[in-house]
């Protein structure tokens, strides 16, 4: 499929439109005609011929003919630009639930600007061909068939002789094309890179500045703003070498009929005359010709945008996603057995080795680790982030590959490390997963979250708007908003990634106190470094360099004195410092 | 403007005035020299452009009723040749006027990047990211194409105006004015056109985030 035929696919949908606006225009090239041929008339029989009773009629015909001239033109051109929004309409949404359906692998491997600049940039490439570009091309091919017809009709030897310059012009906008489409890609590439840059840097505004790096990101930026310039430059360059040369050629024109026009005329085979309004009718066959360079600039900036939009639009995530259908509910049994996995772009370094356990509704399991351990990634497997290089994830006993992946990600909730909060109120952020909830009920898992309390003391409440990624609030408070955000959803499956490492012990065991009685019925999975997140664990797993080294309860792996103790020993000692520490204090 | 979020408009205070094209006035007074060329270029590329109807008429008017084949040849090399220059022109005019453009983006891109590295935590916190990057990226490629087309359009345009109206004028000063006659209400069609089309692209850009 070329990119021609994929815009059809979008423009299909309104075909009534496309060709009621390209017979409005075909119309319309009617018009175009009827008004140097008038004036013609005017000059021949009012002028020359003195018949003044013509002059009234004649010059109403040609106002009534300029009005529908410029009533059909904006009729056909409102049409155009209707198709081009519906299609850019249609492109986006697409591109958009793309963007949902894809996987992490995907969003690690690209740059949120480079998305950015398809969603926006490419996009309007796009509309702009639909919208202008194709009728220009439409017009400028009507016109010039309408052109030779008329001047067919008065002069056919002459006509043949304007015909037979055209293979050159069609030549060199074959070549520009062909020059042009690399350029017009490198732009793009070039946009997509500055767009990445600025995006990175309005995100880590505050690491710039806390590290007070402005002078290496102006320098960086720079670099891209400069390439940026200078890939448009190349673009000049190819136009620069093609269009005079196209701009001449059809100025040649009027040259030849000037030349071979009136050599006829003095031989005496044309009248002065029909050279005259052969004339009159050559911007017709000109103006076609000046505007290819300039039409192909604009179909070259489309092709260049429709790859990297088609490319977007066909990358298939390696993880299916398919529509959420109606089941039984997940009961939350998770096995793992000897699970292995290494990222698919460094096959060599395993993250996790031969993991296998089980765990049933009800039970709480604990995972610590050092970072790098594997801790996430074993818990990225069970929502099916990733799939397993080696073994199986079993959910309710079946192999978790056989799951619909909507269907178990509405039954799993998962507290990231890295919180993400939406810049919206924090009653629409609690209510992300369930928007059903009402306010009873948010403010009762915000409760469980120990959140209420603070955001109740805000002072617009749970309608606050938090900025993006949660900025404004603590640390602290972001996890417990996102613990929050991931109880509103009452799934089978929980999941907390270091959710309480923000907030102190105190509110740390409170939080815990109230997640016991909420969790009787499901599965939890808690990732801590700290002992006393998952000491009242049904069973704790140490990992170390994704392999499980000890597992057991808190009692049986104290008395192992093995790495959890080691752990458990430093941490008591720090406690007791702290607390020591705290007696001294003032 | 307090925090908002990605569906919040934030409206645009300030009305148009001609400040704002003072403030681009600044970007392109580095340029002048590069620029004063183009206009000569330009000036040059309409009078050669001229020149073709101008021999077309002595051509139709004297030139063949007499049925001199040879001056008919001569005038159509000084055709051919006025062409020629209005392709040389063409090809400069291309290359300086992306050049200063592009040069002028850089410069404007550049000066809010920087800008946008001192303003404090609070402008970032207060909008959603996207909001902010439409602003750095994609606002000046709509200068882009005021200053690539609109620019150029416009001073090409004026030039062939005045270059016709005195030509007009030459000819009947009085039919003229006549023609003329329609332009007040062109003008105000198109000071009221403007206004909608700013009111217009200031809702289009308040949704344009993502």
């Amino acid at each position: 499929m070329n990119n021609y035929q994929w815009i059809w696919s979008y423009v299909k949908k309104n075909k009534k439109k496309v060709i009621s606006a390209t017979l409005i225009l075909l119309a319309n090239s009617f018009f175009v005609v009827i008004i140097p041929i008038l004036s013609g008339k005017l000059i021949d029989e009012v002028i020359a011929n003195n018949r003044v009773q013509l002059l009234v009629p004649i010059l109403l015909a040609m106002i009534g003919a300029t009005l529908i001239r410029t009533v059909t033109r904006y009729i056909y051109q409102m049409f155009y630009e209707h198709v081009g929004q519906d299609a850019q309409f249609e492109i986006r949404q697409d591109m958009y639930k793309k963007l949902q359906e894809l996987d992490f692998d995907f969003f690690n491997h690209n740059r949120v600007g480079d998305i950015m600049a398809r969603m926006t940039g490419d996009m309007d490439a796009i509309r702009h061909f639909v919208s202008w570009v194709c009728y220009n091309i439409a017009e400028c091919v009507i016109w010039f068939a309408v052109a030779i017809l008329v001047m067919m009709n008065i002069d056919w030897k002459l006509t043949l002789a304007l015909v037979a310059v055209t293979p050159i012009i069609f030549i060199f906008t074959q070549k520009m094309s062909k020059a042009a489409h690399p350029v017009f890609l490198e732009i793009r590439e070039s946009f997509s890179r500055l767009n990445s840059m600025v995006e990175e840097n309005i995100s880590g505004n505050r690491v710039v500045k806390a590290f007070s790096r402005e002078e290496y990101e102006i320098e960086k930026f720079n670099h891209f703003n400069n390439d940026y310039r200078k890939r448009n430059l190349d673009s000049a360059n190819v136009s620069k070498k093609y269009l005079p040369w196209l701009d001449g050629f059809a100025g040649l024109l009027a040259v030849i009929t000037l030349l071979l026009g009136g050599l006829f005329v003095i031989q005496g085979s044309m009248s002065i005359g029909d050279l005259v309004a052969f004339n009159g009718f050559m911007w017709l066959l000109n103006m076609p010709m000046r505007m290819s360079g300039w039409l192909i600039n604009d179909v070259q900036r489309f092709n260049a945008s429709c790859v990297k939009i088609r490319n977007l639009l066909n990358t298939e995530p390696q993880i299916m996603v398919e529509d959420r259908k109606k089941g039984k509910k997940i009961s939350g049994y998770v096995t793992f057995e000897n699970v292995s996995f290494a990222f698919s772009d460094d096959p060599e370094t395993p993250i996790l080795k031969n993991v296998s356990f089980s765990v049933r509704p009800g039970q709480t399991v604990g995972i610590l680790g050092e970072t790098g351990s594997g801790k996430s990634t074993l818990v990225n497997l069970i929502a099916r982030f990733y799939d397993p290089t080696d073994g199986e994830v079993l959910i309710d006993q079946v192999n978790a590959k056989e799951w619909p992946v909507r269907k178990l990600r509405d039954q799993i909730s998962m507290v990231m490390q890295d919180i993400f909060l939406f810049s919206n109120t924090i009653e629409e952020n609690i209510s992300f997963g369930n928007p059903y909830l009402n306010m009873e009920q948010i403010q009762r898992v915000a409760a469980i979250a120990d959140a209420h309390s603070f955001i109740a003391k805000m002072p617009e409440g749970y309608d606050t708007i938090v900025g993006e990624r949660g900025v404004g609030l603590s640390g602290g408070q972001k996890q417990r908003i996102s613990l929050a955000r991931a109880l509103a959803k009452d799934p089978s499956i929980l999941i907390l990634d270091d959710t309480t490492s923000a907030v102190d012990m105190e509110t740390e065991s409170k939080i815990q106190k109230e997640l016991t009685q909420l969790t009787k019925t499901k599965t939890t999975f808690i990732i801590a470094h700290r002992i006393s997140s998952v000491r009242e664990a049904d069973f704790i797993l140490v990992l170390d360099k994704g392999e499980v080294k000890e597992r057991g309860t808190h009692v049986e792996l104290v008395a192992k004195k093995g790495m959890y103790y080691d752990v458990y020993k430093r941490q008591l000692g720090l406690v007791e410092q702290e607390e020591g520490g705290a007696t001294i204090g003032p | 403007m307090a925090r908002n979020k990605f569906n919040v408009d934030e409206e645009l205070e300030t009305e148009f005035n001609w400040s704002h094209y003072k403030r681009i006035g600044a970007y392109i007074k580095p340029y002048k020299k590069a620029l004063f060329i183009t206009l000569l270029i330009i000036l040059t590329a309409n009078v050669a452009g001229m020149l073709g109807p101008f021999f077309t008429k002595i051509a139709i008017d004297e030139i063949i009723p007499n049925k001199d084949i040879s001056l008919l040849i001569g005038i159509s090399i000084l055709f051919i040749l006025s062409l020629v220059v209005i392709g040389i022109c063409m090809r400069y005019r291309i290359q300086w006027i992306t050049q200063i453009g592009q040069n002028i983006l850089k410069d404007m891109r550049l000066d809010i990047f920087q800008h946008l590295q001192k303003l404090p935590f609070s402008y970032f916190d207060n909008r959603p990211h996207g909001k902010i990057l439409i602003r750095v990226v994609n606002y000046i490629n709509t200068l882009s194409d005021l200053l690539s087309n609109g620019l150029i359009n416009l001073i090409s345009d004026i030039i062939s105006v005045i270059i016709t109206l005195i030509f007009m004028f030459a000819i009947d000063a009085k039919l003229t004015l006549y023609s003329l006659a329609l332009l007040p209400i062109l003008g105000l069609l198109v000071w009221v056109i403007k206004n909608m089309q700013r009111k217009a692209y200031q809702v289009l850009s308040n949704n344009n985030l993502i």
